[in-house]
C-alpha cells in the first residue's frame, strides 16, 4: 500500500492514476456482490489450479483486504502527500538507494498514517457481515457471522454478550495501536 | 572542477484551451555554460524563476536536463545531445553533498543519526565501520557546535541549529562538491547575517567547492568568490562580487544588484577606454572597458554611493547642477534624490550629511564609477 501510494504521489509513471483508480474500485461494489465475486473466483482457482482457499480464514482475509483497500490507500496517499519531497531527495543525495530511502526515511514517516489506516480496517473488518456471510464455512465463522447466527436462533442474550465483548476488544485494540503509533512514528512533545 | 556546457532543460507548460497536440515546452534553462574552480564558493544569483535552482538540481541529478554536459572532478555526470552517447549518473551515485532550502532534516531521527545516515547507507565493505562512523560524525558535530545535542531529536533544534545540521549531513562524506539551495532563506535577518559569516568561514576551512543558490544579492556579494547572475534561464554575467557590482555588463545586472542610476545617452567620442557620452543633461566623461563605437546608444549606470553632492560648486568633471527633491534617512546613510533637468538621480551620502529638499545643489558623477551598459 505504501509503495502504491508512493507511485501515485511521487512518480510521473504513466498509468499511476490507473493504480490509484483501481484501488478505489472495491468501494463502489456492494459487499454481497464482492462476496459472490470472490467466492466464484477462488472456487475456480481451487478447482483448476488445486489451491485450497475455500473454507479457510485466508479467503476471509483476502476478502477484507480487497474490500477495505480503498480506505488503506486513502490513508497512505494522504500521509505520502504530507511528506515533503525534499525529505526523500535529501536521502537520495546522501547516497541512499531507493530501498534504503523507503525503509529508513519514508516508511517511518508514513507509519502513523498507515497505522491509523490499519486500525480503521481492523475495526470495520471485525464487524463485517455481507461478504463473510457468503464465504464462511463451519469452523471459520467470524464474529459478525456468529452474531447473525445467534440472532437467527433468537438468542438475543448471547448476541448482546458478544456485542459487548466486541466493543471492549476493539477499544483495547485501538488503544494499543495508538500507543504503538506514538512510539513508531515521529516523537511528539 | 565543475564544468557545465550548453545545458538546456525544459518543462511541460500549460496547454492553452482548445489547442490540440502536445503541451508547449517552457525553457527553464537555456545554454548555460559555467566553470567552477576547486575550492571556490560559486553563487548562482537571480530572481525567482531565473533557472538557478533548476541548474543546481541538474548538477545534483534530481532533475534531468534535455541536453548538455555536466562534469565534476573529471567524471561526466550527465551528457546528452545529438550524436553523443548519453550519460546520466543517478543522484545517489554522484557522491555530492546538498543542503536544501527546507533543510529536509529527518524528523524521526536524532541529530547524530541525521548526520550519520550518508555513512551508514554506503555499500557494504566500502563504508566505514561503526566506531569510525561515530568518530567522524562527532568530529563534524564538534565543528558545527552541535556535539552536545547529538542524542536529541532533530526537530527539537532551533532554526539555526537545524541549518547547521543540514550542512553537517552535506559535508560528512567530504564530497567533491557541496550544493546549497538558499540555505539561509528560512532564518530571520539577524541569524542569517551571523550564519553567513559562519558559512564562509567553514567553507574556507574545509576547502569544499560549493555552489550556492540565492536570490539575495547581499548574501551573494558577501559569501562568494565568484557570482553568476541569471535571468530567464540564461547567465547574464559571471565575475567576482566586485566586478559584478562595480562593472555590471548589462541593465539587468546593474538593476538587480544594488541600486543604480540609469542615464540614457549616446557615445560621442572614444579614445581607448576614455569615453564621452552625451546625455540629456550634458556630456559625461567616463572610463569603461566595454568596447562601444562612437554613435552607439548606451545607458550609463552609476551607483548612488559613487555620486558626490554638495551645496557648493564642486571642482572637476561631470558636475551637474540640480535641486534636491526628496530625502530619506536610512540609519547608516541618507538618500537624496536630486532632480537635474528632467533626470532624477539618487545620491547616497554619509548619515551626517542632510540637505533640505528644494535646496540647489551640485552633484558629481565620478568618471571611474560609471559603467556603460547596452541600451535595451
Amino acid at each position: 500500500m505504501a509503495v502504491a501510494s508512493w507511485i501515485t504521489v511521487r512518480t510521473k509513471l504513466p498509468g499511476r492514476e490507473l493504480i490509484d483508480a483501481l484501488t478505489f474500485v472495491p468501494m463502489v461494489i456492494p459487499g454481497l456482490i464482492m462476496g459472490v465475486a470472490l467466492l466464484s473466483t477462488y472456487l475456480w482457482l481451487d478447482s483448476h489450479l488445486g489451491t485450497g482457499f475455500y473454507g479457510t480464514l485466508w479467503l476471509l482475509g483476502i476478502a477484507y483486504f480487497t474490500r477495505y483497500m480503498p480506505y488503506g490507500m486513502r490513508y497512505a496517499v494522504t500521509s505520502q502527500q504530507q511528506i515533503g519531497s525534499e525529505l526523500e531527495e535529501s536521502a537520495l543525495m546522501s547516497g541512499a538507494s531507493w530501498w534504503q530511502t523507503f525503509r529508513r526515511v519514508l516508511l517511518p514517516l508514513l507509519m502513523p498514517g498507515l497505522l491509523s489506516g490499519w486500525i480503521y480496517i481492523l475495526v470495520v473488518s471485525f464487524r463485517e457481515l455481507s461478504s463473510s456471510i457468503l464465504l464462511y464455512t463451519s469452523g471459520t465463522e467470524v464474529l459478525g457471522i456468529l452474531l447473525w447466527e445467534q440472532w437467527e436462533n433468537g438468542s438475543s442474550v448471547i448476541v448482546a454478550a458478544i456485542g459487548v465483548l466486541m466493543v471492549f476488544t476493539l477499544i483495547v485494540l485501538v488503544s494499543i495501536a495508538y500507543k504503538l503509533g506514538a512510539k513508531v512514528g515521529i516523537q511528539q512533545d | 572542477m565543475l564544468e557545465i556546457a550548453n545545458l538546456v532543460k525544459s518543462f511541460t507548460g500549460e496547454k492553452p484551451r482548445g489547442q490540440k497536440g502536445p503541451a508547449p515546452k517552457v525553457l527553464a534553462i537555456k545554454n548555460v555554460d559555467l566553470q567552477v574552480e576547486r575550492g571556490e564558493m560559486f553563487t548562482l544569483l537571480g530572481p525567482s524563476g531565473c533557472g538557478k535552482t533548476t541548474t543546481l538540481r541538474s548538477i545534483a541529478g534530481l532533475e534531468k536536463p534535455d541536453s548538455g554536459k555536466i562534469k565534476v572532478a573529471g567524471k561526466t555526470f550527465f551528457h546528452a545531445g545529438e550524436g553523443v552517447p548519453s550519460v546520466n549518473v543517478a543522484a545517489n551515485q554522484r557522491g555530492l553533498g546538498m543542503v536544501f532550502q527546507s533543510y529536509a532534516i529527518w524528523p524521526h531521527m536524532t541529530v547524530f543519526d541525521n548526520v550519520a545516515f550518508p555513512l551508514q547507507v554506503m555499500p557494504r565493505g566500502k563504508g566505514p565501520n561503526k566506531t569510525e562512523i561515530k568518530a567522524r560524525v562527532m568530529r563534524v558535530l564538534e565543528t558545527l557546535e552541535l556535539a552536545h545535542h547529538a542524542d536529541r531529536q532533530a526537530t527539537k533544534l532551533s532554526g539555526g541549529q537545524q541549518q547547521r545540521l543540514a550542512l553537517g549531513r552535506g559535508i560528512i562524506i567530504e564530497p567533491e562538491l557541496l550544493l546549497l539551495d538558499e540555505p539561509l532563506s528560512n532564518l530571520d535577518a539577524k541569524l542569517r547575517e551571523a550564519l553567513r559569516f559562519e558559512l564562509k568561514r567553514l567553507q574556507r576551512e574545509l576547502g569544499i567547492t560549493s555552489i550556492y543558490v540565492t536570490h539575495d544579492q547581499v548574501e551573494a556579494l558577501s559569501l562568494s568568490n565568484r557570482i553568476a547572475v541569471m535571468k530567464d534561464g540564461a547567465v547574464q554575467q559571471v565575475g567576482t562580487p566586485r566586478e559584478i557590482y562595480g562593472r555590471p555588463r548589462n541593465h539587468f545586472v546593474a538593476d538587480f544588484i544594488g541600486t543604480s542610476n540609469f542615464i540614457d545617452g549616446k557615445v560621442v567620442e572614444r579614445h581607448g577606454e576614455d569615453y564621452r557620452v552625451e546625455t540629456a543633461e550634458g556630456v559625461l566623461a567616463l572610463r569603461s572597458a566595454a568596447s562601444v563605437p562612437a554613435g552607439t546608444k548606451v545607458v550609463a549606470s552609476i551607483r548612488p554611493e559613487s555620486l558626490e553632492v554638495s551645496t557648493e560648486r564642486l571642482a572637476g568633471e561631470n558636475v551637474w547642477q540640480g535641486r534636491v527633491s526628496a530625502r530619506a534617512f536610512l540609519g547608516d546613510a541618507v538618500d537624496h534624490v536630486v532632480a537635474v533637468g528632467g533626470t532624477e538621480v539618487r545620491v547616497r551620502t554619509a548619515p551626517t550629511v542632510s540637505i533640505q529638499p528644494e535646496t540647489e545643489v551640485f552633484v558629481q558623477l565620478k568618471a571611474d564609477s560609471i559603467s556603460l551598459v547596452p541600451a535595451d
